[in-house]
C-alpha cells in the first residue's frame, strides 16, 4: 500500500467516525432547539387560553389557530398539576401514518367545572429533519473526500516527486566501481537530509564493496601462491629415485590434498565473485555452439562410460550473459550429468529459446532435493567432489533471474533451467 | 635452449628451475619487473616464462616489450589469476600459452617443449625416444619404422609422457593435461588407466619396450634411455 493511500485511508476513517458523532449530535440539538420552541408556543398558548376563557367563557375556545387542535374534555380529576407535554402522533384520514404533534395539557376550571385541555402542534417532522442532516452531512464528506484524493494525488506528484525519484535510484542500484548514483536535488529539508544519508551511505557500500573486491581477490591470490609451491616442491620430490612406496604413497596424498584445496578456492573465489556481481560484461552467447562444443570434449568421457547421449539442441539458441557465467553453467551441468551417470546409462539435452533441459540416468538422490543447491552439499563424502557445483549453478541462474529446478523421475534427474 | 623465468615467488622460481634445468634448459631466474626488462632487453630467448603480478610493474607490460623486440621468443604466462579476461588479454598481447597457479610442472614443461617445438622452423619436428619416432607434422608414429595407430587420447599421453622422460608424473596431471580443467580429475582416472594400457599394448604389439612404469597405481613414470 503507497504511503498516501494509507495516510488517506486512516484520514477517511477518521473523517467517517467524526461525521456520525457529529451527525448524531448536530440532529439532537437542533431536534432539542425546535422543540423548545414548540414548547414555549404552546405555553403561550395555555396562557392565553385561561386567560380569554376567564373574559370570554367558553366560548372562546371554538376560535382556531391554524396547525393547531384543541380538544377539551370535562374531568373530574382535580389533582393540581398545572400542565405536562407529551410527543403524539395523529392521525389523519388520508395520511396512514400518524403526523407527529407536540401537546400540552393542562386543566382549566369555568363556571366550576373543570376541563382537560389538550393543545396540539404540528411538530418538525424528525424523519425529515433526520434526512436533510445525513443527505447534507454525507455531501460534505464526499466533497471532503473527493477533495483529499485531489489534494494527494497533487502532493504525490509534486511534493513527494523527488522521493519516488530518488526509490527508483536506489532500486536499480548495483554497487559496482563504475556507478556515479546521482541523486535529484529537493527543496524539502527531509528529502534533502534523506538524500545526504542515501549518499553517504553509498560512498561506504562502495568503498566497502572495492575493499572486498580487492580482498577476495588478493586472498585467493595468496592461497594460490602457496599452494603452488606446495605442489611443485612435492612434484620435485616424487622426482627422488631412493623413495619407497610409503613416502610416496604419502606425497601423492598430500598432493591430492594441495590440489582439491585449490581447486576449493578457486570455486569459492567464483563464487563470491557472482554475488558481489563482478561479472559485470553481458554480451550475446550462443547457446546452441557452446554446449555442441563443450560436449565434444566430454565425448570420450561420455563413451567410456557407455552412456547414451541424445540432443535437441536448437541451432543458434542465443542469450545475453557474461561469457565465464555461461561457461561455468555449462560445464557444471554437463560434467554433472556425466558425474553422476551410470554405466551404459543415458544423457537427454534439450535446448531452445525457453531454456535448456538435461535428464540424465543415476541413482536416487540420498540427500534432500531442495537442499541440492545448497552450498558443501553432496551425495557422498567422496574427497572428488566439491560440492559446490550446484551452488555456482543456482547463483548463476539468480543472477540472470533464470529459474532452476530439479525433479527426479522415472530414474531420471532433471534439471530445468528457463531462461 | 634458453628460457627467462620471472617469477616473485622465490621458492616456485626455485622449483621451476630445478626441474627445468633437469631438462638440460638454459634457465636465468628473476624476481621484479626490473630485472625482468632488462634481462629481456639484453639478451635473447627462446622462451619467457612471466608472472602478471610483479613487484614493481605488470607482466603483460614485459609481454609487449617482447612481441616487440624478439618475435621469436615464445611466452608462457604464470599467474594466481585464474580469470578468462585475463587469459584472452595475455594472448591477445601475443602470449602463446596462460598457466594457473598451482600447475604441475610436467604440464609446464610439456607446454614449453610444445611452443620451442613451434617457433623451430628449420629443424625437423620430430621427437625420438628409443625406438619410437614421433613426426609432428602428420601426427605419425613409428616403432622400428613400423607404423602405430593411435587414438587422439593416446597420443596425446604419448606425447605428454615424451615430453616429461624419466618423470613421475601423477595422474592427477594426466587428467588435467587431456581434459583440461573441465571436468574433476578424480572423475577421469579410470580413464586415464585403459587410456596408458591400451597405449603400453599397443607399443609392446609392435616390438617396443615397456616404457610406461606404474608407480603403486597413483602415478606413472615414461622410463626411456
Amino acid at each position: 500500500m503507497k504511503l498516501l493511500t494509507k495516510t488517506n485511508l486512516y484520514y477517511t476513517f477518521f473523517a467517517l467516525l467524526i461525521f456520525i458523532i457529529g451527525g448524531f449530535a448536530f440532529f439532537y440539538i437542533i431536534q432539542n432547539k425546535i422543540y423548545e420552541e414548540i414548547d414555549e408556543a404552546l405555553l403561550a398558548r395555555k396562557d392565553l387560553i385561561i386567560k380569554q376563557l376567564e373574559i370570554k367563557g367558553d366560548g372562546y375556545l371554538n376560535e382556531s389557530v391554524p396547525g393547531e387542535v384543541i380538544k377539551i374534555v370535562k374531568s373530574n380529576d382535580k389533582s393540581i398539576m398545572p400542565f405536562r407535554f407529551r410527543d403524539t402522533l395523529v392521525f389523519t384520514p388520508e395520511q396512514r401514518e400518524g403526523e407527529p404533534f407536540r401537546c400540552i395539557t393542562f386543566f382549566a376550571s369555568l363556571n366550576r367545572v373543570i376541563y382537560k385541555i389538550d393543545i396540539l402542534r404540528s411538530a418538525t417532522d424528525s424523519e425529515s429533519l433526520r434526512d436533510g442532516i445525513v443527505t447534507s452531512t454525507l455531501i460534505i464528506f464526499l466533497l471532503l473526500l473527493g477533495g483529499g484524493a485531489i489534494l494527494n494525488y497533487f502532493i504525490s506528484k509534486k511534493i513527494w516527486k523527488p522521493f519516488y525519484n530518488v526509490l527508483e535510484i536506489i532500486k536499480e542500484y548495483r554497487p559496482t566501481s563504475k556507478s556515479v548514483v546521482k541523486l535529484p536535488q529537493s527543496s524539502i529539508s527531509e528529502f534533502r537530509t534523506l538524500n545526504l544519508a542515501i549518499e553517504r551511505l553509498i560512498t561506504i557500500v562502495e568503498d566497502d564493496f572495492i575493499n572486498l573486491k580487492q580482498f577476495t581477490e588478493n586472498a585467493s591470490h595468496e592461497i594460490q601462491t602457496p599452494l603452488a609451491v606446495i605442489k611443485t616442491k612435492l612434484e620435485i620430490l616424487m622426482q627422488h629415485e631412493e623413495l619407497n612406496e610409503d613416502v610416496l604413497k604419502e606425497i601423492l596424498n598430500i598432493n591430492e590434498a594441495a590440489g582439491r584445496l585449490s581447486r576449493l578456492n578457486f570455486a569459492l573465489l567464483q563464487l563470491m565473485k557472482i554475488e558481489n556481481r563482478q561479472y559485470q560484461d553481458s554480451e550475446a552467447i550462443n547457446l546452441s555452439e557452446l554446449i555442441e562444443s563443450k560436449l565434444q570434449r566430454l565425448n570420450e568421457l561420455i563413451v567410456m562410460k557407455n552412456i547414451k547421449l541424445e540432443t535437441q539442441i536448437d541451432k543458434n539458441v542465443s542469450i545475453t550473459m557474461n561469457i565465464t557465467l555461461a561457461d561455468i553453467l555449462v560445464s557444471n551441468l554437463l560434467n554433472n550429468s556425466i558425474k553422476h551417470n551410470i554405466n551404459g546409462g543415458s544423457i537427454h539435452i534439450t535446448l531452445n529459446e525457453k531454456g535448456l533441459l538435461i535428464s540424465n540416468t543415476g541413482s536416487p538422490l540420498k540427500i534432500e532435493p531442495k537442499r541440492l543447491f545448497d552450498r558443501f552439499v553432496k551425495e557422498s563424502a567422496s574427497n572428488e567432489s566439491l560440492g559446490l557445483g550446484l551452488s555456482l549453478v543456482k547463483q548463476i541462474c539468480d543472477t540472470y533471474n533464470f529459474g532452476v529446478t530439479y525433479g527426479y523421475e522415472a530414474g531420471l534427474h532433471i534439471i530445468k533451467v528457463q531462461f | 635452449m634458453k628460457l627467462l623465468l620471472v617469477e616473485d615467488e622465490k621458492e616456485l622460481a626455485s622449483d621451476i628451475s630445478k626441474y627445468l634445468i633437469k631438462e638440460g634448459y638454459l634457465i636465468e631466474s628473476v624476481a621484479t619487473y626490473n630485472e625482468g626488462r632488462e634481462k629481456l632487453l639484453l639478451f635473447d630467448y627462446d622462451c619467457a616464462l612471466i608472472d602478471i603480478t610483479l613487484p614493481g610493474g605488470n607482466g603483460l607490460d614485459l609481454i609487449r616489450l617482447v612481441k616487440e623486440k624478439f618475435l621469436q621468443t615464445g611466452i608462457i604466462i604464470i599467474s594466481a589469476k585464474n580469470s578468462l579476461d585475463d587469459k584472452i588479454k595475455g594472448l591477445d598481447i601475443g602470449s602463446d600459452d596462460y598457466l594457473t597457479k598451482p600447475f604441475h610442472l610436467s604440464e609446464l614443461n610439456a607446454r614449453i617443449k610444445a611452443i620451442l617445438r613451434r617457433r623451430n622452423f628449420s629443424g625437423n619436428k620430430e621427437i625420438i625416444v628409443d625406438e619410437i619416432r614421433i613426426t609432428l607434422n602428420d601426427n605419425q608414429i613409428h616403432i622400428y619404422d613400423k607404423p602405430l595407430d593411435l587414438t587422439k587420447k593416446e597420443y596425446e599421453l604419448l606425447l605428454f609422457f615424451t615430453a616429461n622422460l624419466n618423470r613421475v608424473i601423477t595422474k592427477e596431471s594426466i587428467a588435467e593435461h587431456l581434459w583440461g580443467d573441465s571436468i574433476d580429475s578424480a572423475d577421469t582416472f579410470d580413464f586415464i588407466y585403459t587410456h596408458i594400457k591400451n597405449l603400453r599394448k599397443k607399443i609392446m604389439d609392435l616390438g617396443g619396450k615397456d616404457h610406461i612404469h606404474t608407480l603403486y597405481g597413483m602415478g606413472y613414470k615414461f622410463i626411456a634411455k
